[in-house]
C-alpha cells in the first residue's frame, strides 16, 4: 500500500522571484508502507522541500500530494492538520527549529499531548524516546539550549518518536552525530521498520552509512527525482549517483570492481565487515597470508548474513514482496 | 600558536566540564578534536575564540592572552565557524553579509569588492551573491558562512562541525581547500569533526573525552587502537576498516586510506 504518493509535483518558494526555477518540479513518487527509504542528492537539490509537504508545511504550487488518506492540491489550502501530523512525524535540518520548551522533558512531551495522550503516557513516552536516541535521564530537566550539536539533534529526533508516528521523515538526521551515534540511530529506524512496520524516510548526504540498511534509494537532483531503486538496481547502474552528484559509497566501489575481477554477481556479495573479510580472502590471492591459519569458508548455519542483493531486513514482512516495486505515480488517473 | 594550560570549565550551575586541561597546538599544524556528543568539543573551540572564559587557567593565542582586554585583537587571528550555520548571518543579502567583516576590519571599498569576488569565486557562491542568506539550503548556507571567514584571511581557523552540513562532493572540495589553506598559506587549522576522512586527512587527532584529553595521536594510529577508538565513539571508514578486519583473521594486508589503495592491496596488478 502507498502511504505517500506524489503527482507532477512542484514547489516554488514565494520569496523567490517567478524567474528563478522550481525548488521542486514533476515529481512523481510513490512510497508503499513499512519501507526504510533514503534520499539523497546534492546541496538544494530539493530534498527538504519534498520532505516538508509530507505533513503539510509547505503544500504544493503545482500537482499533488497524498499522504495517508490527506490529498493536497496545487491551489488549495489545506488546514487542520493535527491528525495527519500525529501520524507524519518529521524531524528537521536545524533541529533548533522545533524545540520551543523549558525544558527537555517538556519537549518531549508535547507531541504526545497535544496528540491526545494523558499526562503520564506522556511522561513514560517521553523517557522511552529519550532512551531510545541513547541520552541520559539526566537531561530531562536541562533546556534544551543547554545541550551540545548532537544532544540537540537527538532530542529533536526523540520528540518525533515519542509521539510515535506511522511515517517517520528525517533531514539529515545523523548529520552532528558521532560516528557511533549515527550507526545506533540507523538500526534503531530499521527496527522501527523491522518490527512495528513503520516507514522511514530518510535524507543523507552519505550514503555509505545507509547503503546496507535502506530498501529503496530515492535520488534528486535540481528539483527533480532522477532514481529511485533498491540497492540491486543502484549497484547495476553506478552512472545514476554520479549524474546526481553523489559520491560512489567505498563498499560499492569495492563491490563493483570485485565483480569485474571475480566474474561474480554483485547480488551475492556480503554486507557485513567481517563478512567481507572473509569473501575477499576467499575470493582473491591473499588468502591467509603466512599466519597458517586457514581461511574459513562462511559458516554454514549463518543464514542471518545479508547480500548486496537481498532487502535489507532479516525478517521480511508480510507484505514485502509485492511491496517491492517502487513505480512512478502514474500521472494519467485521476487523484 | 594556541596553549591551553591547565583549563577549568563548568556552564552555569552546571558540573565541571573541564578540570585540568591542557593543550598545545603548533602553528601550521592541522587538527581534528574529536570524540563524542557532549564530550565538550564546542566549548573548548569557543574558549580558545575567548567566547567562553575558563574558571581557572591560562589560554593564549600567538602569545596573546584570551582575556578581554585582549578578545578583539585575538579574534582577528581566529576565524570561527559555528556548528550552526544560521547562528552567523547578519545582513539580508549574501554579499552584505561576507562584507560584514570587511567593514568592522575598515578595509576600502574596492579592495572589499575584489576579496568579496575573488572568495565567492573560489567557492563557487557567486550566483547566490544577491539571495537572502535564509533562503538557501542547509549546504549553501554552510558554504557562505565559510566565504564569510576566508575572506578575512585568518591566521586560524576553529570549524566547528563546518563540513557536516555540506554534501559529500562540496566536503571534498571544502578538503581540498583546506589542504591548499595548510599547504600555501601555512594556516593553523583546528576542526572539530566526527568525519572520519576529514580526520584522516589531518595531521594530528586530539580526542575529547570526560572532560580530559583521551588520545592524542596521528589519526591512522587512533583507528588502528580500535578499542580506544570505538569508545570515543569513532569508526574508521569502510575501507580502513577492512583492512583491519582481514589482517585480524591473519591476512598481510597493511592499513589503507581509501578504497582506491584496497583494490590495489587486494588484486595487485
Ligand atoms: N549553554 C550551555 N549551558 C549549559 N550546558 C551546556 C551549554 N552548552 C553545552 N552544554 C553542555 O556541556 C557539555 C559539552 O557541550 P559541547 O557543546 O561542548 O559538546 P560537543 O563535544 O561539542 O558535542 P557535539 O558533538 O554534540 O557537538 C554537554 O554536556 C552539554 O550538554
Ligand atoms: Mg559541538
Amino acid at each position: 500500500m502507498a502511504i505517500v504518493t506524489c503527482r507532477q509535483l512542484g514547489y516554488r518558494y514565494r520569496d523567490e522571484d517567478s524567474s528563478r526555477a522550481f525548488a521542486l518540479h514533476g515529481v512523481n513518487l510513490e512510497l508503499e508502507q513499512g519501507l526504510f527509504y533514503a534520499v539523497l542528492g546534492s546541496t538544494g537539490s530539493g530534498k527538504s522541500t519534498l520532505l516538508q509537504h509530507f505533513n503539510g508545511i509547505y503544500q504544493p504550487s503545482e500537482g499533488e500530494i497524498q499522504v495517508l488518506d490527506v490529498t493536497f492540491q496545487a491551489g488549495q489550502k489545506k488546514k487542520g492538520l493535527k491528525e495527519l501530523r500525529s501520524r507524519v512525524g518529521l524531524v528537521f535540518q536545524f533541529p533548533e527549529q522545533q524545540l520551543f520548551e523549558e525544558t527537555v522533558e517538556k519537549d518531549l512531551m508535547f507531541g504526545p499531548i497535544q496528540f491526545g495522550k494523558s499526562k503520564e503516557a506522556a511522561r513514560e513516552a517521553a523517557s522511552k524516546a529519550l532512551a531510545e536516541v541513547g541520552l541520559s535521564r539526566e537531561l530531562l530537566e536541562r533546556s534544551p539550549f543547554e545541550l551540545s550539536g548532537g544532544q540537540i539533534r537527538k532530542v529533536a529526533i526523540a520528540t518525533v518518536l515519542a509521539s510515535e508516528p506511522e511515517l517517520i521523515v528525517l533531514d539529515e538526521p545523523t548529520a552532528t552525530l558521532d560516528p557511533v551515534s549515527r550507526h545506533e540511530l540507523i538500526e534503531l529506524l530499521q527496527e522501527l521498520r523491522r518490527k512495528e512496520g513503520r516507514t522511514v524516510v530518510m535524507v543523507t548526504h552519505r550514503l555509505d552509512e545507509v547503503f546496507c540498511a535502506a530498501d529503496r534509494f530515492v535520488l534528486m537532483k535540481e528539483g527533480t527525482i532522477t532514481f529511485t531503486g533498491t540497492r540491486q538496481e543502484l549497484l547495476e547502474s553506478p552512472e545514476r549517483l554520479a549524474e546526481a552528484g553523489i559520491v560512489e559509497p567505498q563498499m560499492m566501489t569495492l563491490a563493483l570492481e570485485a565483480s569485474r575481477r571475480t566474474g561474480l554477481p554483485v547480488a551475492e556479495m556480503p554486507c557485513e565487515l567481517d563478512d567481507w573479510a572473509e569473501w575477499l580472502m576467499n575470493h582473491s590471492g591473499l588468502a591467509s597470508g603466512q599466519s597458517g591459519q586457514p581461511a574459513h569458508a562462511s559458516d554454514p548455519d549463518d543464514d542471518n548474513r545479508t547480500a548486496l542483493g537481498q532487502p535489507a531486513a532479516h525478517e521480511p514482512i508480510a507484505e514485502e514482496e509485492q511491496a517491492g516495486e517502487l513505480r512512478p505515480a502514474g500521472t494519467g488517473e485521476e487523484g | 600558536m594556541i596553549r591551553m594550560e591547565q583549563i577549568a570549565f563548568h556552564y552555569p550551575k552546571r558540573e565541571a566540564l573541564f578540570e585540568n586541561l591542557s593543550l598545545h597546538i603548533e602553528k601550521g599544524q592541522w587538527v581534528s578534536i574529536v570524540g563524542p556528543n557532549g564530550a565538550g568539543k564546542s566549548t573548548l573551540a569557543k574558549l580558545i575564540n575567548g567566547l567562553l572564559s575558563p574558571a581557572a587557567g591560562q589560554i593564549q593565542v600567538d602569545g596573546l592572552p584570551v582575556t578581554r582586554e585582549h578578545v578583539d585583537e585575538v579574534r582577528k587571528k581566529v576565524g570561527y565557524l559555528f556548528q550552526n550555520p544560521d547562528n552567523q548571518f547578519i545582513a539580508t543579502t549574501v554579499r552584505d553579509d561576507i562584507a560584514f567583516g570587511l567593514e568592522n576590519r575598515a578595509i576600502p571599498r574596492e579592495e572589499m569588492l575584489d576579496r568579496i569576488q575573488e572568495v565567492a569565486v573560489e567557492l563557487q557562491i557567486a550566483d547566490w551573491l544577491d539571495r537572502h542568506p535564509a533562503s538557501l539550503s542547509g549546504g549553501q548556507k554552510q558554504r557562505v558562512a565559510i566565504a564569510g571567514l576566508l575572506v578575512l584571511q585568518p591566521d586560524i581557523m576553529i570549524w566547528d562541525e563546518a563540513t557536516s552540513m555540506l554534501d559529500e562532493r562540496s566536503k571534498q572540495a571544502m578538503m581540498e581547500q583546506l589542504k591548499e589553506l595548510h599547504q600555501n598559506r601555512n594556516m593553523t587549522i583546528l576542526s572539530v569533526t566526527h568525519d572520519a576522512e576529514e580526520i584522516l586527512a589531518s595531521e594530528r587527532a586530539i580526542v575529547i573525552k570526560n572532560g580530559q584529553v583521551a588520545a592524542d595521536m596521528t589519526p591512522l594510529e587512533l583507528f588502528e587502537q580500535e578499542e580506544l577508538a570505538y569508545e570515543c565513539k569513532l569508526m574508521p571508514p569502510f575501507a580502513l576498516a577492512l583492512s583491519m578486519a582481514m589482517k585480524k583473521k591473519g591476512c598481510r594486508i597493511a592499513p589503507v586510506q581509501d578504497e582506491r589503495e584496497l583494490v590495489n592491496a587486494i588484486w595487485p596488478s
